[in-house]
């Protein structure tokens, strides 16, 4: 939940993307305007070609806008070069993509340190607080295994622990539960709450209305361009007819 | 960074056998670069390897017998000198005759006592060293040893007192740097115990002591200076010869520089060859890890960063490479000081390197692996943070001869692999010139060996002509030419011209034409085609007791395996 | 709820009250609670219908219950009832004729209505995830419904896209 009078994490003003495709210029994003407080969790929702992922990928760095401004932590991010994007991610964003998010060559252990030493810590640092995570995911026993050898599941929360490895204080999610089956979803869904919970502000890109509805806010993008931007009705006190709220659902 | 060492050693982890094939090749290459050069620094100047490895003289002064040469030492130009040893010449009755077919039978002998005196001790190459248990044996000079078919064990005969005969066993070869090989000096040298020695039956007149002078400066002048030094302390008259160590190293020079030379050509073509190879093999790894590189890009690595971190991977490489080759190198030459390039020629030395030589290979070869790298880092470090999705297709679509060649039942890895080759421009380049450049270098490099070896081995299959002659007087060659006997002995005739090719003033002495002696011309001639330098010699004079040296132009080239041009490099 | 008593009493004859528990125990929390007086009115009609036949059981201290049993012809029915297609729950017409009406009359802006049902079907999902969250993992009855609500839900929101994409 927001609390009142939080300091705003980011913020967007008329993002613009283009992208050359064949045949001339697609206007991908048009003039988005988002806010996210520190703590939010945000859900993006919104038919696929919208320019959700786009999106995302211009606030994470991943790619420059066309025009627009872009405010991270309060300083103007959208004129950083590729290389000062990369270490803004370092410590202050944290990114899952839909799949392949863990680097096949190396061991899982590798996967989940590297952004602890990119951060500055020391191996010992970083090998230290690769077990804390792996612990508390229940996948110390797999550290040592190549990443395809872990299930889709898996691997996503991997990616998820070391996404969060650094406490950025913005984790971006591109369809994170996109690959994945029912039962993986949920797990994923529920460390994601759990970080929610935690303080953690996310900004979460998915189809998946099941998962959007667990956010703060849902903004609705349609044809790049934001079309609906509201926090989610937190059910009200139960009803009090006697019947549980299971069983007024669509009895006939 | 941290980081980038972590990925760079997992890259190595997860691609071992790539990293390994890499420090491989490039320590192959360093090896053979390496090994190159000090043939060449020992082809050119075999002399300094020897020179260094037994403390070989800067000067070798011939005394009359008996002369006192005690004072030497102390003389301003000089810094050490040896005991005189005793020397003479003989005639070889029996044994290594085949190349002595021209009547050069004489042999120098030198008495070389128990403790060997410094500086004129040589190099053994094959067999072993005088011993006492083996007072009949004898240690031969290599170009001698080669010119006359002297092997270890090859028995000669000597003219012993009365009219006895000697008989006396090769028991080693031997280098030496203080002796001009044969047959560039004549003749031939050969080491002998004294007891040896007083038992032959020596050459009147020839006697003499041998001693070796190492001085205080090696430039011409100081030499000079120096031999002028010791002939007023021992009298002139007692100096029958001198000997320094430019006419040695020179004439040293003219075998094996064609060797080192093409050896070295064939190090760069296979530095070239490896680096076609490695920028195209990290060409391919840089297109398949495209997506990580973008996923490592989203975690936060900067692209200088990435390019850093490969290019940094493959410079570890080739100098973990480099080291393992210098030191391969090395071993090599500690292990075999001097080997035959080919059956027959005198061994060849491995000179030491001089540190700057061996720096210059490794930093070149570091370098080349840099460049070959350099561009595919940079496009490492280009790809965008969201290329998570797809790898370029190679580029053009699947041309209609492609499609004719599928349905033509053409097997599909065929037709599939034909349009890759074709299509992945870069690639196919850097293939084509990793194979085309290598192959054409060494075509022209096996070509001109072969060419200057028929040169010196059979000329007339070069095209080159067998026999030079000259005229006496100085009228026209046509006029010449009806006289040539027309005997089955000479095939063809054509007219020609010389003349002097650099003329090098020396001191006032007359210099000729370059390396073609004749007959009549005595052997002063034959030196002054040896080009450059002020040098003067000291006191070239014809030593007693010896024959009239010939020109090399006399001799038919039938040498075996002498890759140097007939006539000496001034042509 | 006739056709439920009448699947119910397919089984064996039973009473009203009898009929209630086993309703309650079958469907556990998926059932509204039954009302006994609701009940019997139906049991009524359905007698009077001639699908069921009840017969007075006397009982010693207790005044006589009537226990139902099904006739031929209710045997018919439930039969017919289970082998027919059951049509899925209605389209939301409702909302449908209003997106349709009401800009025509000025009456709402066709964006704000479907962004208006649209944060409905959210506040709906997330009401069915604290659901969920209650719900025990045993009472499979429970989870399948909401199971089916959420693809309702979901259905029903994939739909409102395509109103926005034809009709905005």
């Amino acid at each position: 939940m927001r609390p009142a009078a939080s300091p705003i994490l980011l913020l967007t003003r008329d993002l613009v993307k283009d992208y050359h495709a064949d045949g001339g210029l697609v206007r991908a994003v048009r003039g988005v305007n988002l806010a996210v407080d520190a703590g939010e969790f945000v859900a993006i929702m919104g038919p696929s070609g919208s320019g959700k992922s786009t999106l995302l990928h211009v606030i994470g760095g991943l790619e420059p806008p066309t025009s627009g401004q872009i405010w991270l932590d309060g300083q103007r991010a959208d004129r950083l070069s590729p290389a000062a994007w990369a270490v803004r991610r370092r410590r202050g964003i944290g990114i899952v993509f839909q799949a392949a998010n863990l680097l096949s060559s190396m061991t899982v252990a590798d996967n989940v340190e590297l952004p602890a030493l990119l951060a500055g810590a020391t191996a010992r640092q970083a090998r230290a607080r690769r077990e804390e995570l792996l612990e508390e995911l229940g996948l110390a026993a797999k550290a040592r295994a190549a990443p395809a050898r872990l299930s889709g599941g898996e691997q996503q929360k991997v990616a998820l622990a070391r996404a969060l490895a650094n406490k950025p204080s913005l984790l971006l999610a591109d369809e994170p539960t996109g690959n994945l089956d029912s039962t993986s979803t949920t797990e994923v869904l529920k460390l994601l709450r759990h970080a929610h919970a935690e303080g953690q502000a996310i900004v979460l890109v998915t189809h998946d209305a099941r998962v959007a509805s667990h956010a703060d806010r849902i903004v609705n993008v349609f044809d790049g361009m934001i079309c609906d931007d509201a926090p989610v009705a937190v059910p009200g006190a139960r009803q009090g007819d006697g019947t549980t709220p299971l069983s007024q659902l669509r009895w006939s | 960074m941290r980081a980038a060492c972590r990925w760079v050693a997992v890259d190595l982890r997860a691609h071992g056998g790539q990293a390994a094939l890499t420090g491989v090749i490039v320590a192959g290459v360093v090896a053979w670069l390496v090994l190159a050069a000090m043939l060449l620094g020992g082809a050119n100047s075999p002399w300094l390897g020897l020179y260094d490895r037994t403390h070989g003289p800067d000067v070798v002064v011939y005394l009359a017998p008996g002369t006192p040469a005690d004072g030497l030492a102390t003389l301003s130009g000089v810094r050490e000198a040896s005991k005189p040893v005793a020397a003479g010449t003989a005639t070889l009755e029996q044994g290594g005759a085949a190349a002595l077919e021209q009547g050069d039978t004489q042999v120098e002998l030198r008495a070389m006592p128990a403790t060997a005196p410094a500086m004129l001790t040589p190099l053994v190459v094959a067999g072993s060293w005088l011993s006492a248990a083996r007072p009949n044996g004898v240690v031969v000079e290599a170009s001698f040893a080669a010119a006359a078919r002297l092997t270890v064990g090859s028995v000669i005969t000597l003219p012993g007192s009365g009219h006895r005969t000697v008989s006396a066993q090769v028991i080693g070869i031997a280098e030496t740097s203080g002796q001009v090989p044969y047959p560039q000096w004549t003749p031939g040298l050969a080491w002998v115990t004294p007891a040896l020695l007083h038992r032959v039956d020596l050459q009147p007149g020839t006697a003499q002591e041998v001693i070796g002078l190492r001085l205080a400066g090696r430039c011409p002048v100081c030499v000079t200076d120096a031999v002028d030094e010791v002939s007023s302390a021992v009298q002139p008259q007692n100096v029958l010869q001198s000997v320094s160590w430019q006419q040695v190293s020179q004439a040293m020079a003219a075998d094996g520089w064609l060797l080192g030379e093409f050896l070295g050509l064939f190090g760069l073509i296979a530095l070239a060859a490896a680096a076609c190879a490695l920028a195209n093999v990290t060409a391919a790894r840089v297109v398949a890890q495209r997506q990580s590189t973008a996923m490592l890009k989203a975690i936060g690595f900067t692209p200088g960063q990435l390019a850093g971190a490969l290019l940094g991977e493959n410079l570890l490489l080739a100098v973990v490479g480099t080291g393992a080759g210098s030191t391969l190198a090395w071993g090599l030459s500690r292990a075999a000081p001097a080997f035959p390039y080919a059956p027959g020629s005198p061994p060849v030395t491995l000179a030491p390197l001089p540190a700057g030589l061996t720096a210059l290979i490794a930093v070149a070869t570091v370098a080349a692996v840099a460049i070959a790298t350099v561009v595919q880092a940079w496009r490492a470090a280009r790809v965008p943070a969201t290329a998570a999705v797809t790898a370029s297709p190679p580029r053009g679509k699947l041309s209609r001869l492609a499609r004719v060649g599928l349905l033509a039942r053409f097997p599909a890895p065929l037709v599939l692999g034909a349009r890759d080759a074709f299509t992945r421009r870069a690639q196919a380049a850097l293939t084509i010139a990793g194979v085309a450049i290598p192959m054409a270098l060494s075509t022209v490099a096996l070509a001109s060996w072969a060419t200057i070896d028929g040169l010196t081995r059979d000329p007339g299959q070069i095209s080159v002509a067998a026999l030079t002659a000259y005229p006496n007087s100085a009228g026209s060659t046509q006029a010449a030419l009806p006289q040539l006997p027309r005997n089955g002995a000479v095939q063809a005739a054509y007219p020609g011209a010389a003349g002097p090719a650099v003329p090098v003033p020396d001191r006032g002495r007359p210099t000729l034409p370059a390396g073609r002696g004749s007959g009549g011309q005595p052997a002063a001639a034959r030196r002054a085609g040896q080009g450059g330098g002020r040098q003067r010699v000291g006191h070239h004079q014809r030593r007693p007791g010896r024959l009239p040296d010939r020109g090399r132009g006399d001799r038919p080239s039938r040498r075996r395996g002498r890759p140097g041009l007939p006539g000496g490099r001034a042509q | 709820m006739r056709q439920h008593l009448l699947a119910l009493l397919a089984k064996e004859p039973a009473h009203g009250y009898e009929l209630k528990l086993a309703l309650e125990q079958t469907f556990g929390t998926a059932y509204p609670s039954p009302n006994i007086g609701q009940i019997y009115v139906t049991l009524k009609r359905l007698e009077a219908d001639g699908l069921v036949r009840g017969e007075d059981v006397e009982q010693d201290s207790r005044p006589n219950k009537k226990v139902y049993e099904l006739t031929p012809r209710g045997r018919d029915a439930v039969a017919a009832w289970v082998d027919e297609p059951t049509d899925g729950p209605r389209v939301r017409d409702d909302f449908f004729i209003k997106l349709i009406l009401a800009p025509r009359a000025g009456l709402a802006d066709r964006m704000e209505l479907i962004n208006r049902q649209r944060r409905h079907y959210y506040a709906q999902l997330r009401a069915l995830a604290d659901l969920q969250d209650a719900t025990g993992s045993r009472d499979a009855p429970a989870r399948l419904l909401i199971e089916g609500q959420y693809l309702h839900l979901q259905a029903d929101l994939d739909w409102l896209q395509k109103c926005q994409e034809e009709l905005v």
